[in-house]
């Protein structure tokens, strides 16, 4: 057993020691160009971000005409307009020739 | 908006801090090539100790000093130029390790629905550090996966020390504690991660 824990104490001081032999990597000579293209490229999302600015408020003011044709709709204004349409279905003179042919 | 131009009106060789400052927020091209020359490299093997895959190091590489150039406006002097820039490389390791997390779990259900993009996904995460020699790299996946497993403070403390060998006192800047706390953050830091390390090789060996 002591065998076994001073391997793994072992192998774990290799571990933690593995970090010294990590080599710094060298950047990219060429990253400023391709920053530089990468800037440009964004400049037609950017734009694209302030339009979306007026969708709230458009939204918002198409929620509120539609609350205010429902309130309109249960005001009765919708109750008259339905009976109207009644009216003319049932009552309309090419209802009435329609009932006289289908009589005959 | 900072507009990068390609000309070059002037060489910078031996620039003072305020100095690179000024040369940055007036939109001298040869003052961001001074900045990379400077802090790409650091900037890089950071990300590299956060994220082991040279992908998508330098793809963070990229990010960074696109955010650095965006709000060079914005940066104040009560912080050094070095801290602040490894202040936002931190932060935009952290937000790409998270969005893998996410990633993660959700090519998980993914998998469980039938949706096989999994292995695409996990093809990001490969470890890739130039860095590492070959003979070195089974001990050093091993150690980085280990440090991935320790709680981010911790993590953000050791990585800073033992992989980018900054001092206590530019680590305690960087996080904005006091020394004595980033001290103790190292210390358990080292004693969870030689937990995690014993009980790895213990089920290894045993």
């Amino acid at each position: 057993m002591k065998k076994i824990d001073s391997r793994i104490s072992r192998e774990v001081d290799l571990t933690l020691q593995s970090a010294d032999d990590i080599r710094r990597v060298e950047g990219n000579p060429f990253l400023l160009t391709r920053i530089r293209a990468r800037m440009a490229q964004e400049k037609v999302p950017l734009r694209r971000r302030a339009s979306q600015r007026w969708l709230w408020p458009v939204a918002a003011s198409l929620v509120l005409l539609n609350f205010i044709s429902l309130l309109q709709f249960t005001r009765g204004s919708a109750h008259k307009s339905s009976a109207t349409l009644y009216d003319y279905y049932y009552q309309s003179p090419e209802k009435s020739d329609l009932y006289d042919l289908l009589s005959q | 908006m900072i507009v990068l131009t390609s000309a070059a009106p002037l060489k910078i060789t031996h620039l003072d801090e305020k100095q690179l400052i000024e040369a940055l927020q007036a939109g001298q091209d040869a003052a961001y090539q001074h900045l990379l020359d400077t802090f790409q490299e650091k900037v890089l093997n950071t990300c590299l100790g956060f994220v082991p895959n040279r992908h998508d190091a330098e793809d963070l590489v990229q990010e960074v000093f696109v955010k650095i150039f965006r709000s060079i406006d914005d940066f104040r002097s009560d912080a050094t130029l070095s801290t602040w820039i490894y202040q936002i490389t931190v932060r935009e390791c952290l937000q790409l390790i998270r969005y893998r997390k996410r990633q993660k779990r959700v090519a998980f259900f993914q998998s469980l629905i039938g949706m096989e993009e999994q292995a695409d996904r996990m093809a990001n995460d490969r470890f890739d550090h130039p860095g590492v020699a070959l003979e070195n790299k089974e001990r050093t996946e091993l150690l980085l996966n280990k440090i991935a497993e320790l709680p981010e403070n911790q993590r953000i403390a050791f990585t800073l020390h033992r992989l980018e060998g900054l001092s206590y006192k530019e680590i305690s800047q960087i996080m904005e504690m006091s020394l004595s706390a980033v001290e103790a953050l190292l210390f358990r830091a080292k004693k969870n991660l030689r937990k995690k390390l014993e009980h790895y090789y213990q089920k290894k060996m045993i």
